[in-house]
C-alpha cells in the first residue's frame, strides 16, 4: 500500500493508470491495477531475487523484456502484463523448469499442491519442447523432521530468503552456478547436521514444490501452510 | 485417412515363452516354462524415503495397484515399527476384500469363462470374452457388474483414481464416511446374488471337464498362504504356512522370517527367479499360492456361506483338491469369503472411527510386508539407512511363487493332450487354459500393462516348429 | 483452443496406459487436461470390462491411447466400430472395439465412437513424457475438442 508522504510516480499498466510510491516494483503496480501476473520465486514478504523470470513484461520503449518483480516503477512507464509473446516466454521458461531436474509429478509429495505444477496447467504447458536431462540428483532424508530433495527443486531460492530474513537462522544458500546450482545447508552440510538450523520449518512452507516436505508425507500429502507464512513474513517486513 | 493397427503388444518387453519338445515318436519329451524379467526397478527407487514407496510400487501394476500398495504400506509399518489403528487395519482389509472381488472376477468371467462356457475346442478366434458376451451375455453381464462393485468401493474409500494413495505408511489416509458404508451396504446383496448364481452355474458344468481336472497340474507340490491365527482363511494379515500336498502342516513362518522359509533359485539365463520352500530344495519344496491353496492351507474360511462352498468343494475332490483346474472354484468361494467379510467389516463397530493413522519416524532398518494378493502371497522387503532413504528392496510376487509349479504344470498337462502325431485344435489351448487357471500376472515381475504376452510352441525332435499359439 | 464440451453431453473420454511408463501415460494424461475442459473422462491403466458398464451412457465415446505405430508427435483419428475382437488369451485388458463390443452385446450399446493413437516412442520406466508425445497429446485434445 502507498504510504504516506512519499513521493508517487504515474504508470499504466495495460493502460489502467495507476499511482504508487517510486519505491514499488512493476509487480506491486499490476496487484493494484488488479493484473494478474504469474510468479514462482516471488513471495510476499520476502525481498525478491528475480529468480524464475516468469514475472516477465514488456515495458514501452525498452526492447528486452523485464522482470516485474524486481524493476521499480518509473514516472511514465507504461507496462504490458499480458500478451502472446509474454505468455510464449512464460510456458517456455516452465518447460525449462520442467525439463530440468526430475519432477516425477505421480509419486511427487506435493502432487496436486505444487505451484509449479499449477501454474503449467494454467499457462496452458501442453508440451515441454526442450530435452528432459534426467540428471542424477540426491535426496535428504537427514534432518530428523524435514526432507529435501534436489530432484524436484527449481531454484525460486525462496528457502534461502525466508531462512535469512524471517527467521534469522540463514542456513540455505545456493551453490555454484549455472545448471550445477544447488540449494545446500550450512557449508554443503547434511541438513540434519547443519547446527544453524533452528527446525522452524518456514523453508518448507516457503518451497512451492515437492523439494522441501514433510517427513513421512506419502504421495499427494503436502500441502504447504503458505498463507500464515506470509502474514508473519509481512509482518516482519514491515517492521524492518 | 491412414489405415493403422494399434498393437499394444509392441511396447511390451517382459513376456512367457512355453517351449514343448516331442520325441521322434511323438510324444512329449520335454516343456520349458520362461518368464523375462524386466530390471531397473531397484535402481529406480534407491535413494528415496521409504514412504513413497507405496505410491512408486503401486504403479508398477495396473490390475492390482491395491495389493502393491498394501504390501508396501505394511514393510512402511515395519520400517516405522508401529501397530496401526484397529479401524485402519479394518479398512485396508475392506478395501483388499473390494480388490479380491474385482480380482477374481475379470479372472472368471473375462478370462476363464470363455473356456468354461464355450468350451476347451471351441472355435479359438471366438473363444474370448467377447464370444462369451455374444452368447452368454448375462454371464458377461454378471462379470461386469461384479467387477463394477469392486471398483466403486475402491473408489468410494480410496477416490477415483488409477492410483489410489489412500493406504498409507501406518494406516490409511482417511476415515469411512457413513454414508460410503450405507452406499457399499446397499450395494452388496446384488454382489452377492451374482456369485451365488455364478456358483451354481459353475458346479452344474463341472462334469464336463472331468479329464482336465484330472491333468491339470495335479502333480504333487506343496502349499503356501496366509493364515490367521486359529489357522483359518486370511487375505490382509497374518503367518505363511507351509503346507505338504495332503495338507500337512510342514512350517509357519512370521512375515519378517520368509527369508528362512524361501529360497529364490535363478533359473537360466534372465528368467524369473523361482521360489521354493528352503528346507525342503527342489523339487520337493515346490508349492503353489493363490486362492486353490489358500483354500488348501485353511482349516476353513470364517464365513458362514463361503465355509458351506468350502464343504461342498472339499466333499467333492477331497480334503485337498491338488488339480489346478480348481483355482477356478476357489476363486468364486473366495468371492463368497470377500463378500462376506466386507459385511462383517462394515458392520463392525468401530468402523467408521476417525482414528485411522499411527505417525512414527523410521524405527527399523529393515521391514516385511506380506499380504495375500488376489494371486497369491504377495511379499515386500525393503532396507533404508538411518534416514529412511531407500537402500535395497525385493518384491516376491504370485507369479513369482508359482513359477516352478505353472512350470510343471505345463508338463504334465501337455504330456497328457499332446500327441505330435496327431495334432489337433484344442491341445495347445489346454496348456494356455493350465497357465491361466493360476491367472498369472505378469506386470510385477515383467512390464507394466498387465499383459501377459505368452508365446507357446511345439517343437518336434528336430526343433521344427510344428504347432504355436501366440497372446 | 474453444472447447465446447456442452455439445455432446454424453460423450465419454477413456484415456489408457501406464502412468510410470514414460509415453504410454499420453492417454491418461490427454484425458485428464480434456476433464478440466469439462468432458467426462475415465482413465485407465488399461481397458477392463467394467468400462463398458460406462459406455453404455454414452453416445459417443473417445479413447484416447500412446502408440507406436503413429509417427512420434504426430496422432492418427480412427473411427471405431464395435468388434468382436480380443485381445490375447491371458490379457486382462480389451482392445476399444472389443470393448464397445461388450458394451453392444451386454447393454444393447448404440453409439459412435474413435480412436485416437497418440504418436509415441519412448516407454521407458520413468514418469516423463518424451517431447513428441507431450506435442501429440496437445494435438489429440484439439482433435478430441473438434470431433
Amino acid at each position: 500500500m502507498p504510504e504516506a508522504g512519499q513521493k508517487k510516480v504515474s504508470i499504466r499498466i495495460d493502460g489502467e493508470l495507476v499511482q504508487l510510491p517510486a519505491s514499488h516494483t512493476i509487480l506491486q503496480a499490476a496487484a493494484m491495477a488488479g493484473r494478474f501476473i504469474p510468479t514462482l520465486c516471488h513471495f510476499d514478504g520476502l525481498a525478491d531475487a528475480g529468480a524464475c523470470r516468469l514475472c516477465v513484461v514488456e515495458v514501452s520503449g525498452v526492447a528486452r523484456l523485464l522482470p516485474a518483480c524486481t524493476t521499480p516503477v518509473q514516472e511514465g512507464m507504461s507496462v504490458v502484463t499480458d500478451s502472446p509473446k509474454l505468455a510464449a516466454y512464460r510456458r517456455m521458461i516452465l518447460e525449462l523448469l520442467l525439463a530440468e531436474r526430475n519432477h516425477v509429478c505421480a509419486v511427487c509429495v506435493s502432487n496436486g499442491h505444487c505451484e509449479l505444477q499449477n501454474l503449467a496447467a494454467q499457462l496452458g504447458v501442453a508440451s515441454v519442447r526442450y530435452p528432459y536431462r534426467y540428471p542424477k540428483l540426491p535426496v535428504d532424508l537427514s534432518h530428523p523432521r524435514f526432507v529435501l530433495d534436489q530432484n524436484r527443486c527449481i531454484l525460486c531460492s525462496r528457502c534461502v530468503r525466508v531462512c535469512a530474513s524471517v527467521e534469522g537462522a540463514h542456513v540455505w544458500n545456493v551453490m555454484s552456478r549455472g545448471i550445477h546450482s544447488m540449494v545446500v545447508a550450512d557449508l554443503n552440510d547434511p541438513w540434519g547436521d547443519a547446527s544453524s538450523c533452528t527446525g522452524c520449518g518456514k523453508c518448507v512452507n516457503a518451497c512451492p514444490t515437492g523439494a522441501l516436505s514433510e517427513k513421512g508425507q506419502a504421495v499427494e500429502e503436502m500441502m504447504k501452510n503458505t498463507a500464515q507464512l506470509v502474514t508473519i513474513a509481512m509482518r516482519k517486513a514491515v517492521r524492518a | 485417412m491412414k489405415k493403422i493397427t494399434i498393437a499394444p503388444v509392441s511396447r511390451i518387453e517382459g513376456h512367457a515363452h512355453i517351449t514343448i519338445h516331442l520325441r521322434e515318436d511323438g510324444e512329449v519329451e520335454s516343456t520349458q516354462f520362461h518368464v523375462t524379467q524386466v530390471r531397473g526397478f531397484e535402481k529406480f527407487v534407491e535413494g528415496r524415503p521409504y514412504y513413497e514407496m507405496p505410491g512408486i510400487t503401486a504403479r508398477i501394476c495396473g490390475i492390482c495397484p491395491i495389493s502393491h500398495l498394501l504390501a508396501s504400506a505394511k514393510t512402511c509399518d515395519a520400517l516405522m515399527a508401529v501397530r496401526i489403528p484397529p479401524t485402519a487395519a479394518m479398512l485396508r482389509e475392506l478395501i483388499h476384500c473390494a480388490q479380491v472381488v474385482q480380482s477374481h472376477a475379470l479372472s472368471f468371467f473375462h478370462l476363464s469363462a470363455p473356456d468354461l462356457l464355450l468350451g476347451m475346442d471351441f472355435d479359438p478366434a471366438r473363444r474370448n470374452v467377447l464370444g462369451l458376451a455374444a452368447k452368454w451375455p448375462e454371464q458377461a453381464r454378471d462379470g461386469i457388474e461384479l467387477r463394477k462393485f469392486g471398483q466403486q468401493i475402491i473408489e468410494r474409500l480410496a477416490g477415483e483414481r488409477v492410483h489410489p494413495s489412500w493406504i498409507v505408511p501406518g494406516g490409511v489416509a482417511s476415515p469411512l464416511e457413513s454414508e460410503a458404508r450405507e452406499e457399499i451396504l446397499q450395494r452388496l446383496p446384488h454382489a452377492r446374488e451374482i456369485i451365488r448364481r455364478t456358483l451354481e452355474l459353475y458346479k452344474s458344468m463341472l462334469d464336463r471337464f472331468a479329464e482336465e481336472v484330472e491333468n491339470f497340474g495335479t502333480s504333487a507340490t506343496m502349499w503356501a498362504a496366509l493364515v490367521d491365527p486359529a489357522g483359518n482363511l486370511q487375505l490382509y494379515d497374518g503367518r505363511i504356512r507351509f503346507a505338504g500336498m495332503n495338507g500337512e502342516l510342514i512350517g509357519d513362518a512370521a512375515p519378517e522370517q520368509y527369508g528362512g522359509a524361501i529360497a529364490e533359485a535363478s533359473l537360466a539365463d534372465s528368467y524369473m527367479k523361482a521360489p521354493y520352500y528352503r528346507p525342503l530344495g527342489i523339487p520337493n519344496g515346490i508349492y503353489r499360492v493363490g486362492p486353490l491353496a489358500r483354500l488348501n492351507v485353511a482349516g476353513c474360511c470364517g464365513t458362514p456361506e463361503a465355509d458351506r462352498e468350502l464343504a461342498e468343494f472339499r466333499q467333492r475332490f477331497g480334503r485337498v483338491p491338488a488339480s489346478s483346474f480348481h483355482y477356478h472354484y476357489a476363486r468364486l468361494i473366495e468371492i463368497t469369503y470377500a463378500l462376506e467379510r466386507i459385511k462383517q467389516l462394515l458392520d463392525t463397530p468401530g468402523i467408521l472411527d476417525s482414528q485411522v493413522r499411527a505417525r512414527a519416524e523410521v524405527n527399523a532398518a529393515e521391514g516385511v510386508g506380506v499380504i495375500e494378493a488376489p494371486r497369491g502371497t504377495l511379499i515386500h522387503h525393503y532396507k533404508v539407512d538411518a534416514n529412511g532413504a531407500m537402500k535395497w528392496a525385493n518384491l516376491i510376487v504370485a507369479t513369482g511363487h508359482n513359477n516352478l509349479a505353472i512350470g510343471r504344470g505345463v508338463e504334465q498337462v501337455a504330456r497328457h493332450f499332446i500327441d505330435g502325431n496327431r495334432l489337433r485344435e484344442g491341445m495347445l489351448n489346454r496348456v494356455s487354459a493350465l497357465v491361466r487357471a493360476f491367472d498369472p500376472c505378469l506386470s510385477c515381475s515383467t512390464h507394466a500393462s498387465g499383459v501377459l504376452p505368452l508365446r507357446i510352441e511345439l517343437r518336434s525332435a528336430s526343433g521344427a516348429v510344428l504347432d504355436e499359439l501366440r497372446s | 483452443m474453444s472447447c465446447e464440451a456442452e455439445r455432446c453431453p454424453s460423450a465419454l473420454v477413456i484415456g489408457y496406459g501406464s502412468s510410470l511408463r514414460g509415453d504410454d501415460q499420453a492417454g491418461p494424461m490427454a484425458a485428464g487436461q480434456l476433464s478440466r475442459l469439462g468432458f467426462a473422462c475415465r482413465v485407465a491403466a488399461q481397458l477392463t470390462p467394467e468400462l463398458a458398464a460406462d459406455i453404455a451412457a454414452a453416445r459417443r465415446v473417445i479413447f484416447l491411447d500412446a502408440s507406436v505405430e503413429v509417427a512420434p508427435g504426430e496422432i492418427a483419428v480412427l473411427p471405431l466400430t464395435p468388434q468382436p475382437v480380443a485381445s490375447g488369451p491371458f490379457d486382462h485388458h480389451l482392445t476399444p472395439a472389443g470393448l464397445l463390443q461388450l458394451a453392444v452385446d451386454c447393454y444393447n450399446w448404440r453409439g459412435e465412437a474413435y480412436l485416437i493413437a497418440i504418436g509415441c516412442d519412448r516407454f521407458a520406466l520413468g514418469e516423463n513424457c518424451s517431447t513428441p508425445a507431450q506435442r501429440a497429446i496437445a494435438r489429440a485434445i484439439r482433435a478430441v475438442c473438434d470431433l
